[in-house]
């Protein structure tokens, strides 16, 4: 399944860094090293002038306070974007960092949702990720809701989700019918494959196209400069992940 | 702290408020139409926190990217390790990297360097990945996880 010429967590990275605009406030929490190479990534070529907060990386992490200052920031509603991972995740893009199975008696513990319950709702733009794409991550309910992906509206809502990247396609979230459709397929994947590994059914509109790969460009400077700046927080994906 | 609780955004429509009958979900009541949660404060008895430096009054020089003044400010008692003790205050306000926590908060200080292993102390010692590796696969068996109390806890 492995690409010849990129490791799926660079063509991942890649597409993180695609979707981060110039001069957008971007933060990366804990255990996100996709993320983190991605924001770096693009600060150091389309996003020159993009505020990266990026935890564990002291370069990109202007606080003192840990964690709870980065959320006062968000709730001020100062952070444009914001990425979340799960372990599930679900066609109404509803996130799991709990438990796998029944909450009182778990198949597996997660480690838990940290800043997952609010930030979905304070930061306007929010892009899902997942290390894996098969049925049991991708279904129609998630076990536990840790990050919601609708909520009622008397809540404090900036946004909702805009993408889930995958490491075999990205989806697009359709705020209309509320759901995952999918997007583009990742080059040598084909549409099928998604669906095997989807556990719901999954739409595939006629504009579904081929993920665009990494260009030479993208690829050398995240092998370069952006595996020099996160090679001291995330030492195992940059040994295992960055060619 | 000493809050009663604290209002949070978010949450309503998560898990959360089914497991956490001591969340509410009450009304705004500076915003009309708006629900926020309410949770209760965590107090713990007891707080472990490893510094980098202490001196000897009980100050504390610790890593910026945790919590840790926080839980010192929420907790009863704190116990404090650390990789270094100084003299004064002076000395910790001297270094560049780390934020202090007042002594008045600290119950106790214990010099015990590599306390934080197999974590990481940012600037002393990084991840030990192969211990960690090994605690994940010793814990998934109790005769395992025996085995590793003894080589690595216990003696």
């Amino acid at each position: 399944m492995q690409h010849p010429d990129y490791t799926v967590e660079e063509l991942m990275s890649v597409l993180v860094s695609r979707e981060i605009r110039d001069k957008e406030t971007v933060a990366v929490g804990t255990l996100s090293p996709v993320p983190a190479a991605g924001a770096i990534l693009a600060k150091l070529t389309h996003a020159p002038e993009a505020e990266l907060l990026i935890w564990m990386i002291r370069e990109f992490w202007p606080f003192s306070e840990g964690v709870k200052e980065f959320f006062d920031l968000a709730q001020r509603g100062k952070v444009d974007l914001f990425f979340l991972g799960g372990a599930q995740v679900d066609r109404y893009a509803n996130t799991n960092l709990h438990v796998i199975g029944d909450y009182e008696k778990p198949k597996v513990r997660l480690p838990g949702g940290a800043g997952t319950g609010t930030l979905y709702y304070t930061v306007p733009r929010v892009i899902l990720f997942t290390t894996d794409h098969h049925p049991k991550s991708f279904v129609e309910h998630v076990d536990f809701v840790t990050g919601a992906g609708q909520s009622p509206p008397e809540v404090y809502r900036q946004g909702k989700a805009s993408k889930c990247l995958t490491p075999l396609c990205v989806l697009s979230y359709i705020e209309e019918k509320g759901e995952f459709v999918l997007e583009s397929v990742h080059p040598g994947i084909t549409v099928e494959k998604v669906l095997e590994n989807t556990g719901f059914s999954l739409e595939v509109p006629d504009q579904a196209t081929e993920t665009v790969p990494p260009s030479e460009e993208e690829l050398e400077v995240l092998r370069s400069q952006v595996k020099e700046k996160i090679r001291q927080a995330y030492p195992h994906f940059v040994k295992r992940c960055i060619r | 702290m000493g809050q009663p609780f604290m209002p949070v955004r978010g949450i309503i429509g998560t898990g959360y408020m089914h497991i956490r009958s001591d969340f509410k979900a009450v009304e705004n009541p500076f915003q009309e139409g708006e629900k926020v949660v309410l949770v209760p404060p965590i107090t713990p008895d007891l707080a472990f926190i490893h510094a980098f430096k202490a001196d000897r009054k009980g100050n504390l020089l610790v890593d910026g990217f945790e919590n840790d003044p926080l839980l010192a400010r929420a907790s009863e008692k704190v116990i404090a390790t650390c990789e270094e003790l100084v003299d004064s205050r002076e000395e910790l306000l001297a270094c560049g990297e780390g934020v202090l926590i007042p002594s008045l908060y600290v119950t106790g200080v214990v010099l015990l360097e590599g306390a934080a292993r197999p974590t990481a102390c940012r600037g002393y010692y990084d991840l030990d990945e192969n211990l960690v590796s090994r605690y994940i696969e010793a814990a998934k068996d109790g005769e395992k996880f025996n085995s590793f109390l003894r080589d690595f806890i216990t003696g």
